[in-house]
């Protein structure tokens, strides 16, 4: 009995690996790396700068010795890249003249497949490329870029200007449904609200794309000819999701013969859902501008520009221009999350409106329809990229000097890593205006539409007129300044160190902010508009059949853009 | 001790060494015997499945001792990469794991479920010549051959250093049969077809994913003064947050 006891309990210990079940079975190989990557992985990919043993002091006496690299550093360290800061301006769909649905006394549930598209959108006020946006063909850029090129025997001004007519465009695909229901007491109660696809992306002529891709400036096999994943990743935003819905109230006051006004009010709800990132990159996600460790980054420089060793030359080579383009993506990107990232809706703006519709029966077939519409948008809160605004006086190559000429003095090691901080954040800065909370006015839009309808015959009818939209400027109020001076330039060395002219405060300067550039100016549109409907009656049901579109004559501050639809509505 | 205790015996010394054992489902749906004998025939490496992963083997190699620790040979940010692999891997073996649920999320979508690629070895040894499996098999050596990609350009450039430390371990792990060795072997753009002629069920990938991670781990126990290196970046990193 003792011995079968003993058996059983045996078998049993042998057996306990069957019962005790790990996820993946014991034979998965779970070692201490595996363990490790699974659960500190996540931060892996931010650790991406290889240690240098270089003092910093040691660091930029190197930087000092190479002829011309001091001048043309600062400079570009001086340089205003971004003219302007804003987000581009787009038309709220449901502003589309094509969708205004005139009061004809009718019930009706309406839905409608659309189209807009606006070729070149406006990267500021008055310039529809992005060199209007950043400073890409400004001289003094180029005369600096002209200075780094020389230094690195590369042609950079030749790669800027590939890039200087870059134009931004926008499409919106989706559905428009509107619903209206009229009350005996000539009163009606309407929504509006569509549900679409909207993409954004960064466009460029055939010729551009051919030089960018002739000059290789993405590296091997990534770039916006040769690689589909580079352009989702980093050229394209897009949304898709439900608009604001808009809910709208009118009286029809005062009906002849010959004429009908009515009066209404309209409300804009920022109910929008949305999904980010469908084809395209979620640049919301990205929270960091681009920044590069100086230290580190001329450290290797100097280790690689003195060093003897070809092998180790040429290591450090390859590793800087990694750094360099993966700075260069990330300078793309973080622009990118400014300007590709389509609002669906009014941005999350309550608007509230009022609305004004008198309608002209001029003959018997036709009727000259007209709409003024004006919203109030309310201030509202909403991330802004805002520059800091530092004094740069101060700045210029005594930064690379590591003796006090005066007293002879060497700076300290602190002092000296300070510098090359202060230079990391000035290049963060230039590159990559901080992320703002930021509190927006309120401000105002008007619509006027002009239409004469035809009635071609019982069921045709065609409709052709005139629509004129404008949208007040936009101005921040207040911004939360997420700037911080840690390092600041003094006029005068320091008593306590001596020697040491740049040194930390530990952020209790706050910068001051470009806000103007962030700002986004007032803008309009001049359009034409179209639409063509075919009515047919059963006995059971009255349907409108829609076909139309709009298209920009005039505009300003806003891109030109057109729209087409195809719709049907169910009159009840 | 009379013959019945001995099968008794060797019964359960057997099952427990078989992975797909521990899911005693299995017993009831498949001629258990049968599968056995042919895992125990066509599998060679059997008998030294990953028990003891994490006892580091020790590599000799020369080469690989002395550029342990070196800038831009093996540094803090080599092993990294090496570690971004390990991750990688593990992300399509396994899933991600989320750490809010202490769930993990696979890639591969099975009967309306997300799996890794450990995981579908067991339904698909489950559902032979089940469509499902090749498609998913297709997609998984597709993310892997992507993934991988640098790796396979850095050990093409360095084949001299990495092939004979390859070699070694194959044998100290006793791996003869690994795919490993040939995928890593294989030159410019050949990945896709040796990975096609030799890779043709997500259990073969999955041991050709569980070779890749434990021969990267053994390097990396066998590189103390780069993984100092990694282990002091990582920590900067996180004084940094």
């Amino acid at each position: 009995m003792i011995k079968k006891l003993t058996t059983s309990l045996f078998a049993l210990l042998i057996c306990l690996p069957i019962f005790a079940v790990d996820d993946f079975g014991e034979d998965f190989g779970w070692d201490e790396f595996s363990m490790e990557a699974d659960e500190k992985g996540e931060c892996f990919d931010d650790i991406t700068e290889r240690p240098c043993a270089l003092g910093a002091i040691a660091i930029i006496d190197g930087l000092a010795a190479i002829p011309g690299l001091p001048t043309a550093l600062v400079d570009t360290l001086k340089l205003n890249i971004y003219l302007h800061t804003n987000t581009p301006i787009t038309r709220y769909i449901c502003d589309q003249p094509c969708f205004i649905k005139f009061n004809n006394g009718q019930s009706f549930f309406y839905a409608s497949l659309f189209l807009n598209w606006m070729d070149k959108m406006h990267f500021s006020e008055n310039s529809t490329t992005i060199d209007g946006y950043i400073a890409l063909s400004e001289e003094n850029t180029l005369r600096v870029l002209g200075q780094f090129g020389k230094i690195f025997n590369f042609d950079l001004v030749k790669v800027v200007r590939l890039f200087e007519n870059f134009t931004m465009r926008e499409a919106k695909l989706g559905f428009m449904f509107q619903g209206r229901q009229q009350f005996g007491c000539g009163l009606y109660a309407g929504f509006q609200v569509p549900l679409y696809y909207f993409i954004r992306h960064y466009n460029a002529t055939a010729q551009e794309k051919n030089e960018l891709k002739t000059n290789n400036i993405f590296g091997e096999g990534s770039g916006p000819n040769d690689d589909s994943s580079f352009i989702q990743d980093h050229l394209i935003g897009d949304v898709l999701g439900l608009g604001d819905l808009r809910l709208s109230a009118a009286y029809k006051c005062w009906e002849q013969d010959t004429f009908l006004l009515t009066l209404g009010t309209q409300i804009t709800i920022p109910t929008s859902t949305v999904t980010r990132g469908i084809y395209g990159r979620n640049f919301k996600k990205i929270s960091e501008p681009a920044f590069v460790n100086l230290e580190n980054f001329f450290c290797n420089y100097v280790v690689a520009s003195t060093t003897s060793d070809q092998n180790l030359k040429e290591e450090i080579n390859a590793y800087l221009d990694n750094q360099k383009k993966e700075f260069g993506i990330r300078v793309l990107d973080w622009l990118s999350a400014n300007l590709l990232v389509p609002p669906i809706g009014q941005e999350q703006q309550w608007a509230l409106g009022w609305f004004i519709e008198p309608q002209f029966h001029l003959q018997e077939r036709v009727t000259l329809k007209t709409r003024f519409c004006f919203d109030y948008l309310f201030g509202h809160k909403r991330t802004c990229f805002i520059l800091a605004k530092r004094d740069l006086e101060g700045l210029s190559t005594a930064i690379f000097t590591t003796v006090n000429p005066d007293t002879g003095d060497e700076i300290s090691e602190q002092e000296a890593s300070n510098r090359l901080a202060y230079m990391s954040e000035l290049v963060q800065e230039k590159f990559g205006p901080n992320k703002s909370n930021s509190l927006l006015s309120s401000r105002a839009k008007i619509q006027l539409t002009i239409a004469p309808e035809f009635r071609v015959t019982d069921n045709w009818t065609i409709l052709f007129g005139y629509d004129f939209w404008w949208l007040q400027r936009e101005n921040i109020e207040q911004s939360n300044n997420t700037y911080t001076d840690r390092y600041a330039i003094q006029a005068t060395p320091l008593e306590t160190v001596p020697g040491d002219f740049i040194t930390t405060f530990e952020g209790t300067f706050p910068l001051g902010e470009y806000i103007h550039k962030a700002e986004r100016s007032a803008a309009h549109q001049n359009k034409l508009v179209g639409l063509v409907n075919y009515k047919r009656f059963t006995q059971k049901h009255d349907l409108t059949f829609s076909l139309g579109g709009d298209i920009t004559v005039g505009n300003h501050g806003i891109g030109k853009d057109f729209t087409l639809m195809a719709g049907l509505t169910f009159n009840f | 001790m009379n013959i019945k205790k001995v099968i008794l015996l060797a019964s359960f010394t057997i099952f427990s060494t078989y992975p797909n054992m521990r899911d005693m489902s299995h017993f009831a749906n498949h001629d258990f015997m049968m599968e056995l004998l042919e895992y125990l025939f066509y599998n060679p490496d059997f008998a030294t499945r990953y028990k003891n992963a994490d006892n580091h083997i020790t590599l000799e190699n020369e080469l690989l001792k002395r550029l342990d620790g070196i800038p831009f040979m093996i540094d803090g940010l080599n092993i990294k990469e090496s570690m971004v692999i390990i991750r990688d891997i593990l992300d399509k073996q396994v899933g991600k794991l989320d750490k809010k649920t202490g769930k993990r999320i696979g890639r591969y979508v099975y009967n309306g479920v997300g799996y890794g690629i450990h995981q579908l070895v067991k339904f698909e040894r489950d559902n032979p010549g089940n469509i499902q499996f090749v498609e998913l098999l297709k997609k998984a050596k597709k993310d892997i051959i992507e993934q991988l990609q640098p790796f396979v350009d850095q050990v093409g450039a360095t084949q001299w250093i990495v092939l004979p430390i390859m070699e070694e371990w194959v044998e100290k792990r006793k791996r003869m049969h690994t795919f490993l060795l040939k995928w890593a072997d294989c030159h410019g753009g050949d990945e896709i077809k040796v990975f096609d002629k030799n890779i043709h069920s997500l259990q073969e990938l999955d041991s050709f994913c569980t070779d890749l991670r434990i021969f990267l781990g053994d390097l990396i126990h066998n590189c103390p003064k780069g993984y100092a290196q990694f282990k002091e970046l990582l920590q900067q990193h996180e004084n940094n947050k």
